[in-house]
């Protein structure tokens, strides 16, 4: 039977987002931990941002605002946009 | 990360490789590339060296920002303020997916910083600009609320082409009519029938519909109405001289005048390959008079009656928006949610103190209440 806790849940959603920045620089080899910058960092180039933008919404299913909250600290890491998206998702 | 590319800022023994660099973004025609390069970082009326930040990979360019100077005025002194417009952001397709482009800005953003300069702004960004500009420190002051207005030919072509697509046997005798519709209906401003124009024009003494500019007169223009204080280019004779030789772009001019020039509207369309040429822009458009101003739009509806006409509605008066909303122009309707801001207004700080507010004559950079746009300010027109 497939698990489907919010741990479970939360870790497939890590796991493609993980794939989906990986795929969007060609200079990452396995170096990407819950915690590494990905804004701040330079890491994300703007295409790559993008595609996390539209990940994003999409796993939030709702509309996000980018002008009313401060990218740098709220989509910074791994473990920040899971954050976001488990905020939005409750609505809050 | 990284370690095979150098930041630099740009020297004059680059300039043939920017070129080519752009050929991934300007247009794929070297010459006309050139011709863009030097209109806009040599012959710039503000800034006449090229500011310009590449990543070279063994020493080629692959990468790059450019700078170009503004002149903004703001409050009742219009006293002018020089500024920088980003624009120009471009990586090689074999460098991409390499975060360069976060570098390349944070090299130019300290360097600019040290020459003294306060703030950079952008107006026409795309969507995957907008939001790495986000990303690294830029605010919007918000969207340009673009206006659109399809013909109604256009909206009918539209409409039954798509139905046609879906009836296979009739697709292909559809699809010839279709085109031959189409050629018509893209037609550039320079291959606009004279006759076409006479008819438009007929009965209206006052205006005339132009190839060339009259700058001095437009900005004598400009001088008489005088403004509101919000931010907006200074529209004197140098800028319109130097505005209108854009080599990536034509431009049409509509006067209504008497003993003086009483009103213009700007035409603008890519020429481009690379870029949207469905649409024309109205870029500038200023009057003495609203009799004047809708005399103007009129007969550019009347002229372009086959052509998808947009501009930017953001900051116009009221009275113009809905002068705009009864000749058939529309508010565009955003794809998603995430372009919805786009095109926008973005400024950044290149101050090294923290401000919370950025102001310009005592006015907000990130309130939209404080700007006067046009779109011929941008390099979207």
């Amino acid at each position: 039977m497939q698990n489907t806790s919010p741990e479970a849940g939360r870790q497939d959603i890590r796991a493609r987002l993980i794939a989906l920045i990986e795929a969007s620089n060609a200079e990452l080899d396995g170096q990407l931990a819950e915690d590494t910058s990905l804004i701040k960092s330079g890491m994300l180039d703007s295409l790559g941002l993008f595609n996390v933008a539209v990940f994003i919404e999409k796993e939030a299913g709702r509309k996000v605002d980018i002008t009313t909250f401060d990218l740098t600290t709220e989509w910074d890491t791994i473990s920040d946009i899971l954050n976001f998206i488990q905020k939005q998702r409750a609505g809050r | 990360m990284g370690s095979d590319y150098e930041l630099v800022r740009y020297q004059p023994d680059l300039k043939s490789q920017v070129i080519e660099l752009q050929t991934h973004l300007w247009s794929p025609h070297g010459a006309l590339n050139a011709a863009y390069f030097e209109w806009k970082f040599e012959r710039n009326p503000y800034h006449k060296e090229p500011l310009i930040y590449l990543a070279m990979h063994q020493g080629k360019s692959v990468g790059m920002r450019g700078f170009f100077g503004v002149k903004w005025e703001a409050g009742v002194s219009s006293h002018p303020h020089a500024g920088l417009y980003a624009d120009d952001a471009v990586i090689a397709p074999e460098h991409r997916k390499r975060a360069l482009m976060p570098r390349i800005m944070a090299t130019a953003f300290a360097d600019l910083a040290n020459r003294g300069y306060d703030y950079v702004f952008n107006l026409s960004a795309g969507q995957t600009t907008f939001l790495s500009s986000l990303a690294m420190g830029w605010r919007s002051a918000g969207s340009m609320q673009p206006m659109q207005r399809r013909s109604g030919g256009v909206a009918l072509r539209s409409g039954l082409r798509r139905t046609a697509q879906r009836l296979p046997l009739a697709s292909r005798t559809v699809d010839g009519l279709f085109d031959r519709w189409d050629v018509k209906g893209h037609r550039t401003l320079e291959q606009i029938d004279d006759k076409q124009i006479q008819r438009a024009l007929n009965g209206y003494p006052c205006l005339s519909f132009e190839d060339h500019p009259r700058c001095a007169d437009m900005a004598a223009l400009v001088e008489r109405i005088g403004h509101s204080g919000r931010i907006r280019h200074v529209r004197d004779t140098e800028y319109f001289n130097w505005r209108f030789q854009n080599p990536l772009s034509r431009y049409r001019f509509l006067y209504w005048a008497k003993e003086h020039l009483e009103g213009y509207l700007v035409l603008h369309e890519y020429t481009s390959d690379f870029a949207d040429r469905l649409f024309v822009n109205i870029v500038d458009w200023e009057a003495s008079s609203e009799t004047v101003k809708t005399e103007l739009l009129q007969a550019t509806l009347r002229i372009l009656a086959h052509r998808r006409l947009e501009i930017w509605s953001a900051t116009l008066p009221q009275i113009t928006v809905e002068l705009l909303g009864r000749s058939g122009f529309k508010l565009t309707q955003p794809a998603t949610s995430l372009t919805q801001q786009c095109p926008a207004i973005l400024v950044r700080s290149l101050r090294t103190q923290q401000e919370d507010e950025w102001r310009l004559d005592g006015l907000q950079l990130t309130d939209l209440a404080s700007w006067d746009i046009r779109m011929l300010y941008s390099m979207a027109g």
